[in-house]
């Protein structure tokens, strides 16, 4: 960013603080909401005006969630679907940007050009549901796991990571002898830690907030994970029970839904966000 | 003899070669099949959009429709075919207009803040709704939109006016996706620009300053003639996916008294190959949009390339 020496402000920077302090404002205002509203009553909802204040500190919603079964197991679900997928969908991609950061190896056009086309085409949502169904995976969270192990665009973004690795320590393991498989798991993979972790989030993330895959693939409601809950809680045919007679109320525990929804994006994004931007910055980085 | 012998030199070389990366094949090996699997069967499932599809035959057993385009014709007379294609477009063009300057403006603007701390604060912030899905975003959008308790109807009441049911009423609809769409990703948008603000070369504006610029003209004069090639790569690309108006926001934002201005492509291939079970109609749709949707990309491509010298993706 541009260096300059500080002169007094002017009606220019007020305007400048202004707009950025209130875009900000507005990016943030909802999930403190929810996060009042979780904790609120619901006289206190009813009678409030711009943001809820819980005067009626109490945290019911919660203990709703924890005790209603179906939400428990829902949050459980997309943690080791979104870990277990993060891992496998890792594995998968640095295999393919590995052969495609070996610019000298015979194919590797051919190979780039086979993954480029799944970016630009493909068989569209009918003929991609059909071949997953085939499969036997209907009903079965194996199925939001499973057929995204690649996300092309990602690949992309990782082989360029690999390709920053020195040309000459590779070529030093290959003189002692070190075959590929081992430069690309003791070398490779650990050189390109920063790489990992930038796709890595970002392959958390997009299962963690998938809802969609699970609207199609997943048919019994005792197996949604926590994104299609709250998917359907919007939508009005959530299979939770809210009409149970207890305390709390309704909008309450939809927020708290919602922050538990949020909670984990909150706790990884501002912490990483220097891997997240380098990430889409080396993506874009042309040779 | 002379040809003969460096043909053989060439295939020798070529063999050395795949001997050398043998390992490198074997390791993606895996990323084929899953590419094949995931990628190449699907396309080949199109077929179906040619055939009286039948489960139990499979793919291959269904019979051939008689007029090979059945379904295409039968899509062509739908007005509702119409209706999302005509809703695509306009989207798309009103997300041009409306949410493409959105982040240059604020990354123009976060380059003038002098603190890097407030700056990073500010940026934290702005990153954050990109990364929560559109389903808890309409959850929230729906709460402040609402007719009753919303924060937006509470103003507006407060003022003495009319409480406006901007959820279920058609002319509202295009005003909450833009303002959805640009809370979401307006934010994080701004990345690209920002690093392209900061690789400006500082003299430029030591020299403006000497010749007495002020701040708004060298934002004006100098940033942004220096980042304008991005901004219209950017542009280009954004032109390229005119058909991709954005499934989800539309999909968690609409409901059926809004379909006359929110159904798209997307969403109409859902209804009709996921909720009314039509699979051949559904991928015939997807099959036109698709095609489109290539000449389209292919077409943003090549101009970039003309522009820059390299394509998007290389």
């Amino acid at each position: 960013m541009k260096k300059r020496t500080l002169n007094a402000p002017k009606p220019f920077d007020y305007v400048i603080f202004a707009v950025l302090i209130l875009f900000a404002c507005i990016c943030l205002y909802p999930f403190i909401s929810m996060l009042l509203i979780s904790f609120a009553s619901e006289g206190d909802y009813y009678s409030s005006y711009f943001i809820v204040i819980p005067w009626h500190f109490n945290v019911d919603a919660y203990r709703f969630i924890f005790t209603q079964g179906r939400i428990h197991f829902a949050l459980l679900e997309s943690i080791l679907v979104s870990v277990g997928y993060t891992f496998y969908a890792l594995f998968l991609t640095s295999l393919g940007a590995y052969a495609l950061s070996n610019t000298r190896m015979p194919g590797n056009r051919i190979f780039f050009i086979f993954v480029l086309i799944t970016m630009f085409f493909g068989g569209g949502l009918i003929p991609f549901y059909l071949t997953v169904k085939g499969l036997g995976m209907i009903d079965n969270p194996l199925s939001l796991i499973i057929p995204f192990g690649v996300n092309a665009f990602y690949m992309i973004i990782l082989r360029n990571f690999f390709r920053q690795v020195p040309k000459s320590i590779i070529e030093s393991c290959k003189l002692d002898g070190a075959n590929e498989v081992i430069i690309f798991f003791r070398f490779m993979l650990p050189l390109a830690k920063a790489g990992l972790i930038t796709i890595g989030l970002f392959y958390f993330v997009d299962k963690w907030n998938d809802w969609y895959w699970p609207m199609l693939f997943i048919h019994s409601s005792d197996l949604n994970p926590l994104a299609l809950e709250i998917r359907n809680m919007l939508s009005g045919n959530t299979a939770v029970d809210f009409s149970g007679i207890d305390l709390t109320y309704q909008k309450g525990k939809e927020a708290a839904m919602v922050v538990f929804a949020i909670l984990p994006i909150m706790a990884i994004v501002p912490f990483c966000q220097k891997f997240l931007v380098k990430g889409i910055m080396i993506g874009s980085v042309k040779e | 003899m002379k040809k003969s012998g460096e043909k053989k030199r060439r295939g020798a070389l070529l063999m050395r070669k795949l001997n050398e990366f043998k390992y490198v094949y074997l390791l993606m090996l895996p990323v084929v099949a899953f590419f094949l699997v995931f990628s190449y069967y699907p396309m080949y499932g199109i077929v179906i959009a040619f055939k009286d599809y039948r489960a139990s035959l499979g793919i291959l057993g269904s019979e051939w429709l008689d007029p090979l385009f059945k379904n295409f014709t039968w899509l062509f007379e739908q007005e509702y075919f119409f209706r999302a294609f005509r809703n695509t477009i306009v989207i798309s063009l009103l997300k041009l207009v409306f949410c493409f300057p959105v982040p240059i403006i604020l990354a123009l603007f976060l380059a003038e803040v002098p603190f890097r701390r407030s700056r990073v604060a500010i940026q934290t912030v702005m990153y954050l709704p990109y990364f929560f899905s559109w389903a808890v975003m309409a959850t929230i959008v729906f709460s402040m939109f609402a007719t009753n308790t919303g924060l937006l109807n509470n103003i507006i009441a407060m003022l003495g006016a009319e409480r406006v049911k901007f959820l279920t009423e058609a002319r509202w609809f295009y005003l909450i996706l833009l303002i959805s769409e640009n809370w979401k990703n307006a934010g994080w948008g701004t990345v690209v620009y920002v690093a392209a603000i900061t690789n400006v070369n500082p003299e430029l504006y030591e020299v403006a300053k000497l010749d007495g610029c002020g701040r708004f003209r060298m934002m004006w004069s100098i940033t942004v003639p220096c980042i304008l090639p991005i901004i219209v790569v950017m542009f280009i690309m954004q032109v390229g996916s005119l058909l991709n108006a954005g499934f989800d926001p539309i999909f968690n934002l609409y409901n059926a008294s809004v379909y006359s201005v929110a159904d798209i492509l997307d969403t109409y291939v859902y209804r009709l190959g996921i909720a009314s079970g039509e699979f051949e109609r559904a991928t015939a749709l997807g099959l036109f949009k698709a095609v489109l949707n290539i000449f389209l990309l292919l077409g943003g491509n090549a101009l970039v390339k003309k522009l820059t010298g390299s394509g998007i993706y290389e």
